[in-house]
């Protein structure tokens, strides 16, 4: 890596915000299927989402702290790619969740002291976030 | 996310803590250094922020990203030594030899890790 550039690189291509493409036939037949099956409903019953260490929970199982952020990574373009309100209001809840469980220092998660404090699940976290805005 | 992001900032300025784990303080949120092979991923999102809400904080987001590049490197995930004739493997299972940079995930991160620095490097 060389020079630095002064600004960043703009996009070749504007992306399309999330929900503005959608799918058809067999590729929305799938999307359905997900929502409506065990995708979409981790959220109610599933140990590392509903009872995620996120959501103020116990259950996790990577010191990484990713299941929940993995979660949450995908069920943000599944509800508004399909427009699903009941997973969009998940979505919704546990953002909500996070954002006022924020730490005072500014972290955002479950962990609470720095030999826990890993960055990289936040990335998921912000993948869902900034689209979501 | 400014907030964090000013954490962050500051952490990375610590020894990248949270990045790279510093074991004799008893570090254990990253193992298996997963998280410094996917570097790229944060500033894929610190991007859009300084694009779209960068508020008066331009400046230290963009080093936060060149952070987190900086502490992968440091942390010994060096990307730009894998896309590299000769080190990159040509051959699939069973001749793969198991690391951070063919796990099957980080791979495909690491093509997008090329993407997300090249918005702020010329190179």
């Amino acid at each position: 890596m060389s020079g630095q550039k002064t600004a960043l690189a703009p996009f070749k291509y504007t992306p399309f915000p999330l929900g503005t493409i959608t799918a058809t036939g067999w590729l929305q037949d799938q999307l359905e299927l997900e929502a409506n099956g065990l995708a979409g409903h981790l959220y109610d019953f599933y140990r590392y989402v509903a009872g995620s260490t996120w959501v103020g929970g116990d259950w996790e199982y990577s010191t990484l702290d990713e299941a929940a952020p993995y979660w949450f990574n995908y069920v943000v373009p599944l509800a508004w790619t399909i427009n699903d309100s009941r997973l969009k209001a998940q979505a919704k809840e546990f953002l909500d969740y996070v954002l006022d469980h924020q730490a005072e220092d500014g972290w955002l998660g479950p962990e609470t002291t720095r030999q826990t404090r890993g960055i990289w699940a936040r990335s998921l976290l912000c993948f869902g976030l900034i689209v979501s805005v | 996310m400014h907030k964090f992001t000013v954490l962050v900032n500051s952490m990375l300025k610590n020894n990248f803590t949270g990045l790279i784990e510093n074991t004799t303080l008893g570090d254990s949120f990253d193992p298996y250094g997963f998280g410094l092979a996917r570097t790229h991923e944060l500033p894929i999102s610190l991007q859009w922020l300084y694009e779209n809400y960068p508020r008066s904080n331009s400046e230290l987001i963009w080093e936060t990203i060149e952070l987190m590049f900086a502490g992968g490197v440091k942390g010994g995930k060096d990307w730009t030594t894998f896309f590299v004739n000769g080190v990159m493997p040509t051959l699939g299972t069973p001749f793969i030899k198991t690391s951070s940079f063919t796990h099957g995930v980080n791979l495909a991160e690491g093509v997008e890790l090329k993407l997300t620095i090249l918005r702020i490097y010329t190179d």
